[in-house]
């Protein structure tokens, strides 16, 4: 029972994390390593509008923090990919290169402005919930009510919108998609601001029950690795279930073994999916 | 050219600014008295061969190392605890530690035969990861945290540290350089191009792909050694993302696939963070930075700038390439 709650509330963080690098992956094919990067902005801007800008104040004022922190990622990944990333998108060396350097240097900025021990905020509601003899903090919990609302919206955006559909188009077959009139480069450009704004949702997220510090883009990063692997990378669905997989799964082997062993549980995940099956669950092999 | 003999034609590949900056190195070795500089250009040598052993994998068949750390760590903490826990020798330690990343580059280089891109990318980081999380959870043999310190000196002398390390810096660069321009380096190029073709024309592509893994640990296993002893201690940094990062970035700026890039890349990068010691406090924010803007104004590198391609001097003078009319 603790493991299904528990691991729950994780997969629906991962998911939250994991769908919007995947989204990426297919419609761009690169892979964005400064995704962990965003979720340590959105986890920053909303410590630095709540407590810098704001002073402070009710719970209602750090939700509109954690919502222009949301906004302000999004347009940052936006300038990031436009000036740094486009002029070399073919080129996936150039991109793994140029992400993970960037979330070197925000890393070092955040740890140079806000030191290396970090801050925190406060909950956006205070308190914790008992689901049968399961006692869950709050403000982890809101993290499933949020991906109920986010996940059909993503889908409506990207069946039902023009610009949705667009995006999909370029993800199954980018020069079909642009002779039919696709604009390929803004789609990726949405959906690579887009998904930066979702990982900072989920940095917003849990910096009330995390300490901010610094090199805390390093475990999102790996966690949405392993997930797009298992899930089969290019497949959203597949990362879906494969976030939750992944936090039923680490939720048991930290009941089983410890918590040190979990961590290390996406690394093996990683490695064995990728000798084994690279595809993944629902995956096509990308050549 | 079978008329040339093998000397000639060995010299004629050879790149004068590579010799030349090896050449600098010794000079300062032998002559200086700066124990401060001697310092700083060790660890640059160090990094110079972290990075020129990594160009020999990535650079040869463009397959981006991400995990690059695991060797330089791996063979560092190797030969650490076998100093000091056993007491031997680091003439003997650092070889071990290289043999023992070099077969970690074969087990590694099999299991990632198939992959490619970003997927083999992501399996070196995995790789490389998983043994940065083991040397916390081995508390007992690796210190966690802290790690390890206390090991042997290479040499009594600081001078003559620096002088071993360049001597390696200079072994290391001949090797790869030769390897490069024999027919492996050719065929691993050829991998590069086309790994289809490739096998198609009869060459066993996965035994040359292994090869160059396993040169690649090896030489960046010697290169951990080396860190090790010269540091006198091991910790976690050595296995951690920074250096995988930091000698990917090294070798990119330098120019992937020339071994002399890589190698001239490192020495200025590492000598720069070290100048920028000024600035102590926003240093990495302004060296990572500046990694990051040089990436940008050259991403294939400054050895490979198209001017340096196309004029027959520079090209010649840096890369080594001698064009016949």
């Amino acid at each position: 029972m603790e493991i299904i709650i528990l691991g729950t509330v994780r997969g629906a963080l991962y998911s939250l994390i994991a769908v919007g690098f995947v989204l990426v992956f297919s419609v761009g094919g690169i892979l964005n390593l400064a995704h962990g990067t965003y979720y340590m902005l959105g986890a920053y801007l909303t410590f630095i509008f709540y407590s810098l800008l704001f002073h402070g104040g009710s719970s209602g004022i750090l939700i509109v923090s954690a919502g222009l922190a949301l906004v302000s990622v999004g347009l940052i990944a936006a300038v990031v990919y436009q000036v740094l990333l486009r002029p070399n998108i073919g080129s996936v060396t150039y991109v793994m290169v140029m992400t993970l350097a960037l979330a070197l240097f925000v890393g070092e900025v955040m740890a140079l402005l806000f030191g290396v021990s970090g801050t925190s905020v406060p909950s956006f509601i205070e308190g914790s919930t008992r689901i049968g003899d399961v006692k869950v903090v709050n403000q982890q919990l809101l993290t499933v009510p949020i991906i109920v609302c986010v996940l059909p919206a993503l889908w409506l955006f990207l069946r039902k919108t023009k610009m949705g559909r667009g995006i999909e188009a370029v993800a199954q077959q980018r020069v079909a998609a642009i002779l039919m009139g696709v604009d390929a480069d803004r789609a990726l450009l949405v959906t690579y601001a887009l998904s930066a704004s979702m990982a900072a949702s989920a940095g917003a997220l849990i910096a009330p029950v995390s300490s901010v510090v610094p090199e805390m883009w390093l475990f999102p990063l790996i966690k949405a690795f392993a997930i797009a692997i298992l899930g089969g990378m290019g497949s959203v669905v597949g990362a879906v279930i494969a976030s939750f997989l992944m936090g039923y799964a680490e939720v048991f082997t930290s009941f089983l073994i410890g918590e040190h062993l979990s961590e290390m549980l996406a690394l093996v995940v990683i490695a064995l999916v990728l000798i084994i099956k690279p595809s993944g669950i629902l995956g096509k092999m990308a050549r | 050219m079978k008329t040339d003999s093998l000397s000639s034609s060995w010299v004629s590949k050879q790149s004068p600014v590579g010799l030349a900056v090896l050449g600098a190195g010794f000079l300062f070795a032998f002559f200086s008295e700066n124990y401060f500089y001697i310092e700083i250009l060790m660890l640059a040598a160090v990094y110079g061969i972290f990075a020129m052993s990594w160009d020999i994998l990535t650079g040869y068949t463009h397959e981006v190392n991400f995990g690059f750390a695991l060797f330089v760590g791996g063979a560092g903490y190797l030969s650490g605890i076998l100093n000091l826990r056993m007491g031997v020798s680091p003439w003997l330690t650092i070889p071990v530690g290289a043999l023992a990343a070099g077969l970690a580059g074969v087990i590694i280089g099999y299991l990632t035969l198939r992959l490619k891109g970003p997927y083999f990318a992501m399996v070196t980081l995995a790789f490389a990861s998983i043994v940065y999380k083991l040397a916390f959870i081995l508390y007992d043999y690796t210190g966690g945290e802290e790690g390890i310190s206390g090991l042997a000196p290479l040499t009594s002398d600081p001078r003559w540290d620096l002088l071993a390390v360049w001597s390696a810096t200079a072994a290391v660069y001949v090797v790869l350089r030769t390897y490069a321009g024999s027919k492996h380096g050719h065929i691993l190029k050829a991998i590069r191009a086309d790994e289809d073709a490739a096998q198609s024309s009869g060459i066993n592509t996965a035994y040359y792909k292994i090869e160059a893994f396993a040169l690649s640990g090896f030489l960046g296993g010697i290169g951990g050694g080396l860190f090790a002893h010269s540091q006198m201690q091991v910790g976690p940094t050595m296995l951690s993302g920074y250096i995988s990062i930091i000698v990917v970035l090294l070798a990119m700026i330098g120019g992937m696939g020339t071994i002399v890039g890589p190698l001239i890349g490192a020495l200025v990068l590492s000598l720069l963070n070290e100048y920028l010691r000024v600035i102590e406090e926003y240093r990495i924010v302004v060296y990572s930075g500046l990694l990051i803007l040089f990436i940008y104004l050259a991403p294939e590198g400054f050895a490979n700038l198209g001017f340096v391609k196309k004029s027959r001097v520079l090209s010649s003078l840096i890369l080594g390439e001698r064009r016949v009319k």
